[in-house]
């Protein structure tokens, strides 16, 4: 108890000097913040925004909040009109649109001793950096690994798959032990293409997107082995077919009634997202967080890591410094972190991490899931273009035709080549 | 005079600023950004002009061609079925029987509830792979179908979503069926004419200025549709049910490519008006209107 007051009075003592000249300028400021979220983010934000408000009574903050549906689009003409809020919520692939060159978002650096950089890794801060711009700074870090429904798989007498081997040698067994409506492996074309995307770098340790060239990395044969090892994840019942799929319509996975039923029985997910499959899964169900595959002699994982997203200031706001304090209370302020909590996934700082540590305010799958990405070995970084909607659309349309039976795998595998390599010369500009 | 004159103008100006600023200037600028490469995250000082360079890609967008296919089939299918659904059910319910009141509301309750995201998402359930239609099948014996997961079926359950707000085409047959005067089925009945052939020579050329309605007004919204696609099936499996205006929103929304989005929005805007202008160039061939028969004075 004593070394927790110890660490939260002096957490406490490190934001009040950081506050310190804000509260010396005492001249009214009216800030506006924008975020998406749930309700109890809403809930958790607002409370976070009176507390700061209390402590720094000269500054006022507007809130506008919506759902995820329809922000990008709103925020997006706010900031084409000139008219975005001082402190904004994005996501970390939005700086490929909004801030290709890095001044696109005010540049953190610019604000010495108001915000506490030392607290975040070094990735976070580098991935969240623009051509030496600072454009904002992520609440968490987050990454796709697998989770497995290990009530399901306790049925079908296996453990958790901890080797891409084991994932495929579950199919078959699922569907002679379980019946066929049984998959150890949900995924969307979405996060097919990210599992792909691992299992490939896996293979040849290269960037995926070479942002000079503005093509692809892997050569015609890597593209083919990846529509190949799609055919053999259907073909071994791993993962549902793409008509099966198809079926429930436009759902999000966690929806699905097979998942919340545990028939689908593992996802390869965000961890900053895992929550909410864990949520919709019905009552006595567990889900586990698996060990990462790796091929024979991998050097890297592949993992898909960055910023679950960001907190930017605009960059023509006149009360940059104050952003900047609001920015700190929510990342590293004991008092702000202890409100918001882990709802926007595990802190990336690091102070705000003790503090949650301290009052039992991390999940524990989501916990887990943070230290199996520390002790991967990630060594290529994901270009934000991966993440680019026309690219992500250019792998799906191929799969999806390769699912439906209209691409041979090596036809899919040229098509990435071509139709990938196509947008990605018009996207990256 | 002047003061009423002015009078009248302020009470309109509401209206006219509305029109305005709603709906003529998105009209014009997207006509002006057809022919420019504005991207939304831009400022759209930034845009430049272009000059047909969308048009030009909209002519080799296979995207386009097949998105332009599916929405046409879309309309060939759901209007004409719409409509003969909705008169045949008006007809029913022109006659007089016990209690028909009810069931006139109760065929109009689907359209109010229309086709709105519930309704959609609703849908999405009812057709879904083990959704209340499938089951429904195999209790009775059947075959499950996969409605939404099958590029041949999905179209057809957007189109059903679209038949099942029938509730407005309905009531407007029904008002039209009302006004029939009554003496020319009498004067029908005493020379003998079958039920069909008083249908087809009484009621369908007397209700030809309603369907004229009815067509143009089913046309245009089947063009525009967005809900079903967008919330059922997202326009898949393989774009089967990738209708313009889904791609429309999907350009400028999704990827922000507003200046191509602008120039599918106005090849939409042609395709209608050019089914509108054949529509009411051949109205004079097919619409009946009851002055034509020297009855008006």
């Amino acid at each position: 108890m004593q070394r927790r007051s110890l660490l939260l009075g002096g957490l406490s003592l490190a934001a009040t000097a950081i506050a310190a000249p804000a509260i010396r300028a005492a001249s009214p400021v009216n800030l506006r913040m924008s975020w998406w979220g749930g309700n109890d983010v809403h809930r958790a934000q607002l409370q976070a925004l009176e507390a700061f408000q209390r402590r720094h009574p000269h500054i006022r903050i507007k809130a506008e909040y919506t759902g995820w549906a329809g922000h990008l689009e709103r925020l997006t003409t706010q900031i084409a009109g000139g008219t975005a809020p001082d402190v904004m919520q994005i996501n970390w692939n939005w700086l490929r649109l909004f801030s290709r060159h890095g001044d696109g978002f005010y540049d953190l650096n610019r604000l010495p001793g108001l915000i506490d950089l030392t607290q975040f890794p070094e990735d976070a801060i580098a991935m969240s950096t623009v051509e030496g711009h600072l454009n904002g700074l992520p609440p968490s870090m987050t990454a796709r690994l697998f989770y497995f429904n290990e009530t399901t798989f306790s049925k079908a007498g296996l453990s958790v798959p901890d080797s891409w081997d084991a994932l495929l040698a579950a199919g078959p067994i699922f569907r002679d032990r379980l019946g066929p409506d049984y998959f150890p492996l949900d995924v969307n074309f979405q996060d097919l293409t990210a599992m792909l995307y691992s299992w490939q770098i896996q293979r040849r340790p290269a960037p995926f997107i070479d942002e000079v060239t503005r093509e692809l990395g892997p050569d015609l044969s890597d593209l083919t082995a990846m529509a190949e090892f799609y055919q053999q994840l259907v073909a071994q019942h791993v993962i549902p077919s793409a008509r099966e799929r198809a079926s429930y319509g436009n759902v999000q996975p966690q929806e699905l009634r097979p998942w919340i039923s545990g028939r689908y029985a593992g996802t390869y997910q965000w961890t900053s997202s895992v929550g909410k499959f864990a949520d919709t899964l019905e009552p006595g169900q567990r889900l586990t967080l698996a060990p990462y595959p790796m091929l024979p002699g991998a050097s890297v994982a592949g993992l898909l890591y960055k910023p679950s997203m960001m907190f930017a200031i605009n960059r023509d706001t006149p009360e940059a410094e104050a952003a900047a304090l609001l920015v700190n209370f929510m990342l590293n302020d004991p008092e702000g972190v202890a409100i918001l909590g882990a709802r926007r996934g595990v802190p990336a700082s690091r102070a705000a991490e003790q503090v949650l540590a301290a009052n039992g305010g991390l999940d524990p799958l989501a916990l887990a899931g943070k230290r199996q990405v520390e002790s991967l070995p990630r060594a290529i970084h994901l270009s934000g273009y991966f993440e680019h909607a026309r690219v992500r659309d250019g792998f799906n349309d191929i799969l999806e035709k390769q699912g439906y039976g209209r691409l041979t795998p090596e036809q899919a595998g040229k098509a990435f080549n071509r139709e990938i390599n196509a947008i990605l010369h018009r996207v990256i500009r | 005079m002047y003061e009423n004159k002015t009078t009248g103008y302020l009470y309109i100006a509401p209206f006219l600023l509305g029109l305005a600023t709603f709906t003529l200037f998105p009209f014009l600028s997207s006509f002006l950004l057809s022919f420019s490469d504005y991207q939304l995250q831009d400022p759209v000082a930034q845009a430049n002009f272009t000059g047909l360079t969308n048009y030009r890609e909209m002519a080799a967008d296979a995207t386009f061609h097949n998105s332009l296919w599916v929405t046409f089939l879309y309309v060939f299918v759901t209007v004409p079925l719409k409509l003969a659904f909705a008169l045949f059910i008006a007809f029913v319910l022109n006659f007089k029987l016990r209690g028909i009141g009810f069931f006139r509301t109760a065929y109009y309750v689907p359209s109010i509830l229309g086709g709105s995201v519930a309704i959609a998402v609703l849908w999405r359930y009812v057709f879904a792979g083990d959704g209340l239609i499938n089951q429904v099948s195999i209790w009775l014996g059947g075959e499950p179908l996969n409605w939404l997961g099958e590029p041949g079926y999905a179209l057809f359950t957007i189109v059903l979503l679209r038949l099942w707000q029938f509730g407005s085409a309905m009531v407007v047959f029904l008002a039209g069926l009302q006004n029939i005067p009554t003496d020319l089925y009498e004067a029908a009945t005493i020379d003998g004419a079958s039920k069909w052939r008083i249908f087809f020579t009484i009621t369908l050329p007397l209700l030809t200025p309603v369907i004229f309605f009815n067509f143009i007004m089913q046309i245009v919204q089947a063009f525009q549709e967005f809900n079903g696609p967008y919330i059922i099936t997202g326009g898949g499996p393989l774009k089967s049910t990738y209708l313009l205006p889904l791609m429309i929103y999907e350009e400028a929304f999704k990827y922000f490519n507003v200046g191509y989005a602008s120039a599918l929005s106005w090849a939409l805007f042609v395709i209608i008006a050019i089914f509108t202008v054949i529509a009411f160039t051949s109205a004079k061939y097919w619409v009946f209107y009851g002055s034509e028969r020297g009855d008006k004075k």
